[in-house]
């Protein structure tokens, strides 16, 4: 059953990923059956100039899609995959969702642990440095307010997924032991996990991204879990910029190590093979070792300890230990992963509360506004929502923002909002979505602003709060610069994120998004992917 | 190194190879038994032989060595599928001219349930190459098993570990952490990780090896082992997460070192292989990683089964001194045949054993059966 609804998820999911943002070409005039069309965790993001220094120079064109790594484990589950490889963070993932045989010669092509990289300033208030860090130790620094942290969605990458193991291995019954369905239904882990993961201050979908997401707020935001190699790509940048580096912690009782297994996906498609195997060969040549290993990613081949690091990139003053043993929690078997995966999302993670702007103007008539319908029923409808991983949490805040040249709802937003996901009280408000008609003309910032000022009054202390703003993107109003002002006097720290509809202009969405540290999201093939996506980010 | 062992997805093109009259010649003169089975089949072509075979025998059949010298001597070009060992002994046999898994207990169960075959004298089998389930740890692993007194050195300096108290150890209640055994890097219990037993042959090799032990040192049957089955099930479901694969279990092992995988159970052939691989990683490799024989061990066996007689101008042609030495010398599989020696001396692995005696047969495959089933159950 499971599996069907998985399957079905991805099945229309796979086209808007591709379409979201995220994937790089350079296919130019070289023909398909030279090109290889490579899935990739963001983390690889970085690494894709070597790659594709190694397509040109043989005659080949690489064409790389970028998406979480737990999101790649779900497409293979699917049995639908329209790439020629995968490149996850973990071979875990492969296992766990390669239900179907489809891929072979894995390798991984490098390792990095799962760290928890934390301001230095901060780490030396609270003695951490050069300390034995155990994961409570996170909890009361995050609790008390002392260390506000980033990590991506547990239901979506392996980073985030790494950590909500690791913490669920730190305070299962005998921690360290292995965990198991009977420890992720104990109160007590149910509440030290909800501690940890309540202290999320924000997410997103994979983890090259959160780190491009922390530079970006880099002054609100104090930590981030994300790979070894990825606080150092930070740290870099962050030198350069002048700032202060993140020293990272590798919790004692709950690590976990990457190890970027590169895998060929069988189409039956005469020459993939030898093109892919010649590019695995060629990444595990001693030369692009050894770039990947002053790209800070660990690559030697007899444990994870490193001999002959550049100490100019592992640095110590970074918290950086190439000398450390490592040592990773043991993962559970397939079916307590589903079940923790399950829990992450109607229990355990943050509950959101999110602000749905709709636009309802006349240019959305017709296709748009179907199709607009249709994502909010997908959402609302709890049958439809629990097949694709979207359901609603106890203590999740829903609103609906309608609006043309005007806000349609304006004066009785109370009755558009519903607190918490009892099924009854969401799909009513679907109905009276599904009871609107779109008409009149467009006035998108004024909306969001709304929308921004409703979120002030209903969200609550523990949520993570989103605008979501669904339109075609045709503003006809001058409401930006009061949108941008609000923003900016308020100290606004709420994400702005636009998914676009039918004849859409993405153009004219991106300062809002860009100013709220957001996102858009094509929702023109697919809008369900287009809202696992944003749902990423909250 | 090999990525997959149970997956069974592949099929191998078949390669067509014009093999010139005069090999055939030669071949007559060489190996005249075999000629006869060749000239059967078809006197001036190459004969083609397809297998299902465990995947850590891929190396060696991808071996161009080893290749050459089956088109050259013996006229055979053989392709293959990787299968799971028992899976193999029940799969569909349209078009197989071969099987080659890495136990007993699948040439068993295939037995059994083909008499006939083997009756009108259609199939034939014989052990091809042996490899012993060993025990790989990191040195400093190694050095607190020995201060502890559970890893000791014998005459001839291979490290031996008593496999009853090893697995007494393993399944009890309180086992000692790594901190009670000195190793204060590590967090968490004392542990040997396998593959996961219901999916690859490894694993199922060390939980057989455990079942003996817990019935006393005795051999597993259908009536001792339904006592244990709870504690090793136990032990299994503890675990966690296994790899489906014995190859994938050692690079992991190699990769991500001694904090993610102690020690782990696996074949012996396995560091041979990494060693020859890489001869540039061979001090590093000796002074790190340590073989340590249980004692008694098992087998891991390799059985080839002719299913007609192309299957069986193999098994004949495995026969040759060459390919056996090829065997041992570059992919670590000890000679299942009479009267070949070893020679442990071209490898300069410290403690590699000259010669593996202590061994315990296989629980009957009945036994072993009914113990993957409880693992798997709920």
């Amino acid at each position: 059953m499971a599996k069907t609804l998985t399957r079905m998820l991805f099945i229309v999911f796979l086209a808007v990923l591709v379409i979201t943002g995220c994937d790089t070409t350079s296919t130019g005039s070289i023909p398909e059956d030279r090109t290889l069309h490579i899935v990739s965790g963001s983390e690889n993001q970085t690494l894709e100039p070597i790659i594709q220094t190694w397509a040109s120079d043989n005659g080949y064109a690489v064409n790389m899609t970028y998406m979480g790594t737990v999101d790649i484990a779900r497409m293979l589950q699917s049995g639908q995959v329209p790439y020629d490889a995968v490149w996850p963070a973990n071979r875990l993932w492969i296992d766990y969702g390669d239900t179907h045989n489809l891929t072979k010669h894995v390798q991984s092509i490098m390792r990095s642990p799962v760290v928890f990289g934390v301001k230095r300033s901060i780490a030396e208030r609270l003695g951490w440095i050069g300390e034995d860090i155990y994961m409570d130790d996170i909890v009361t620094a995050t609790e008390s307010g002392e260390i506000r942290f980033m990590m991506t969605s547990a239901t979506q990458s392996n980073s985030g997924a790494s950590f909500y193991f690791a913490a669920l291995t730190a305070f299962a019954e005998k921690s360290g032991d292995v965990i198991t369905s009977d420890d992720l239904e104990s109160a007590n882990v149910e509440a030290d996990i909800k501690r940890i993961l309540g202290t999320v201050d924000r997410s997103s979908g994979s983890s090259g991204w959160l780190k491009d997401l922390f530079l970006d707020q880099y002054e609100r935001y104090d930590a981030m879990v994300n790979y070894e190699a990825l606080i150092i790509e930070a740290n870099q940048e962050l030198e350069q910029a002048g700032h202060e580096p993140l020293y990272a912690i590798y919790p004692v009782d709950g690590l976990a190590i990457a190890d970027s297994p590169l895998g060929y996906v069988e189409r039956n498609i005469e020459g993939k093979e030898d093109i892919f195997l010649e590019l695995q060969q060629y990444l595990l040549t001693e030369d692009v070792q050894r770039e990947l290993l002053n790209a800070g990613r660990r690559t030697s081949t007899l444990g994870i300890q490193l001999t002959d690091a550049n100490r100019d990139v592992f640095r110590p003053e970074w918290g950086i230990d190439v000398d450390r043993v490592i040592q990773p929690i043991r993962f559970p078997n397939a079916e307590v992963i589903q079940q923790a995966l399950d829990l992450y999302q109607t229990s355990f993670r943050r509950p959101s509360c999110t602000v749905y702007v709709l636009d309802f103007s006349g240019s959305m008539s017709g296709q748009g506004e179907a199709d607009l319908k249709a994502a909010m029923r997908t959402l609302l409808d709890q049958s439809i929502a629990t097949q694709y991983l979207l359901q609603g949490h106890p203590k999740d805040v829903s609103s609906v923002v309608l609006f043309n040249d005007t806000i349609i709802n304006g004066n009785r937003l109370d009755q558009w909002t519903v607190e918490g996901n009892d099924e009854a009280e969401l799909r009513n408000l679907y109905l009276q979505i599904e009871r609107t008609q779109a008409g009149n003309g467009t006035d998108i910032f004024n909306a969001a602003l709304a929308g921004l000022e409703h979120l002030e009054e209903i969200r609550t202390q523990e949520c993570l709060p989103s605008v979501i703003l669904m339109t075609d993107g045709r503003d006809g109003g001058n409401g930006y610069s009061a949108f941008q002002s609000y923003v900016r006097q308020s100290e606004n720290d709420v994400p702005v994120f636009a998914i676009t509809f039918g004849d859409a202009d993405p153009e004219q969405l991106r300062p809002a998004t860009t100013l709220t540290s957001a996102r858009i999201f094509d929702g023109t093939s697919d809008l369900v992917s287009a809202f696992r996506s944003a749902k990423g980010y909250n | 190194m090999e990525t997959t062992d149970n997956r069974s997805s592949t099929l191998r093109l078949v390669r067509s190879l014009i093999v010139l009259g005069l090999i055939v010649v030669a071949v007559a003169a060489l190996a005249p038994s075999i000629l006869n089975t060749v000239q059967e089949i078809s006197p001036t072509e190459t004969t083609h032989v397809e297998c299902i075979i465990g995947s850590e025998k891929s190396g060696f059949l991808d071996n161009q060595e080893v290749k050459d010298i089956l088109a050259r001597e013996y006229g055979l070009d053989v392709s293959y599928r990787r299968m799971g060992s028992i899976e193999q002994a029940t799969t569909d046999l349209t078009g197989v001219d071969c099987l080659w898994p890495s136990n007993t207990s699948a040439l068993e169960i295939f037995r059994e349930n083909n008499p006939e075959l083997f009756a009108s004298g259609t199939a034939k089998s014989e052990i091809i190459f042996n490899s012993p389930i060993v025990i790989y740890a990191w040195r400093p692993i190694t050095s607190a098993l020995e201060d502890a007194g559970l890893v000791t050195e014998a005459a001839d300096g291979r490290k031996e570990i008593d496999t009853a108290e090893l697995m007494t150890m393993l399944t009890s209640e309180d086992k000692p952490s790594w901190a009670d055994l000195g190793v204060t890097d590590l967090f968490g219990d004392f542990n040997v990780v396998t593959t996961d037993p219901t999916r690859s042959n490894s694993g199922n090799m060390f939980y057989a090896l455990m079942a003996n032990m817990l019935v006393d040192g005795d051999i597993a049957t259908m009536s001792n082992i339904v006592e244990q089955l709870p504690t090793i099930k136990t032990f299994y479901d503890a675990q966690g997460r296994l790899e489906e694969s014995s190859g994938i279990l050692f690079e992991q092992f190699i990769t991500l070192g001694m904090g993610a995988y102690p020690a782990i159970a696996n074949y012996e052939s396995l560091l041979i292989e990494l060693a020859v691989n890489n001869p540039e990683q061979a001090d590093a490799i000796n002074s790190q990683i340590q073989i340590i024989y249980p004692v008694p061990t098992v087998w891991s066996s390799h059985p080839l089964i002719a299913l007609n007689n192309q299957g069986k101008s193999l098994l004949d042609a495995m026969q040759d001194e060459r390919l056996q030495r090829i065997a041992w010398e570059q992919h670590g599989f000890r000679s299942g045949l009479t009267g070949i020696q070893n020679d442990v001396t071209k490898f300069a692995i410290p403690g590699l054993a000259s010669e593996v005696n202590a061994v315990i047969a296989l629980p009957r495959s009945n036994a072993l059966l009914e113990m993957l089933g409880y693992l798997d159950s709920n």
